[in-house]
């Protein structure tokens, strides 16, 4: 007759090494793995190339008339910061260009909203201004370009 | 059969820690510009990523590129992918004008998606 083998004391001790070399590894593993850059995301853009003088006249002849054909903000630099201006009209800060921009799309148009940043403008501020539009709610907005 | 696991345990963890070695390897540090409405990385589509540093410069992958060859290097991935998108990661303390070229060849080479990696707020 069998008898339960509880007097082996060989088959109940824990072997510490192995697992001492396996959980070794695995932290190796995710030390190495882990990364500790913080997570970058894309913010979907588009180019609006400047149309030459009368090259969109027939174009524009056929779309349905609209409230808004597009916004331009545009965007400068001076000694105090960057200067915005929508529509060739003087905006203080981002806040107002936000609110501005929210009470124009309210009205239910949702016109290309075209960013042209004058040459020495920052990334950092273009890409702000970029937010704004986009936060505000606008669905296309990109970014000017001279041919 | 131990010994046999360990060696084959070890082979895989050099494996992917080489692999992801590589992978940052065409990670250039730049400090990235920051918004709030970012989407999420798209990880379907394979872009064609263009470093621009503080000063300037325009890099593909680790390799320093001029505007011709950034042009012939855009129209080769434009002939090359089904889904073209071009990725720019820019310094946020680089000026536009160093932006607006490589826009204006991504337009060009009628590449249409084209984005700007940034970081969002609560990754600051």
């Amino acid at each position: 007759m069998k008898t339960p083998n509880v007097g082996r004391d060989s088959s109940l001790e824990i072997a510490m090494t192995p697992m001492i070399d396996v959980v070794f590894l695995l932290l190796i593993f995710f030390v190495w793995t882990s990364s500790f850059e913080a997570p970058e995301s894309d913010l979907p853009s588009s180019v609006a190339a400047a149309e030459k003088a009368g090259g969109g006249a027939e174009s524009n002849a056929e779309l349905p008339s609209e409230t808004f054909d597009e916004i331009l903000i545009g965007i400068s630099v001076s000694s105090t910061g960057m200067q915005i201006s929508m529509n060739q009209e003087p905006i203080v800060d981002l806040n107002a260009l936000g609110s501005r921009m929210s009470e124009i799309l309210k009205l239910g148009v949702q016109p290309p909203v075209i960013i042209d940043p004058e040459p020495m403008v920052l990334m950092a501020d273009a890409v702000a201004v970029f937010d704004t539009a986009r936060a505000a709610g606008a669905d296309r907005v990109l970014f000017a370009i001279e041919e | 059969m131990t010994p046999m696991i360990d060696v084959v345990f070890l082979l895989i963890i050099f494996f992917l820690v080489s692999s992801h070695l590589a992978k940052q390897e065409t990670r250039l540090p730049v400090d990235l510009p920051v918004a709030s409405t970012a989407l999420p990385n798209d990880l379907e589509i394979a872009p064609l990523t263009i470093h621009v540093d503080a000063r300037s410069r325009l890099f593909i992958a680790t390799r320093e590129v001029n505007l011709p060859s950034l042009r012939a290097a855009v129209r080769e991935y434009k002939g090359s992918s089904s889904e073209p998108s071009i990725r720019i990661r820019t310094d946020r303390s680089v000026p536009y004008n160093s932006i607006e070229p490589i826009l204006r060849e991504a337009a060009q080479a009628g590449v249409t998606d084209v984005r700007i990696a940034v970081l969002t707020e609560e990754s600051q």
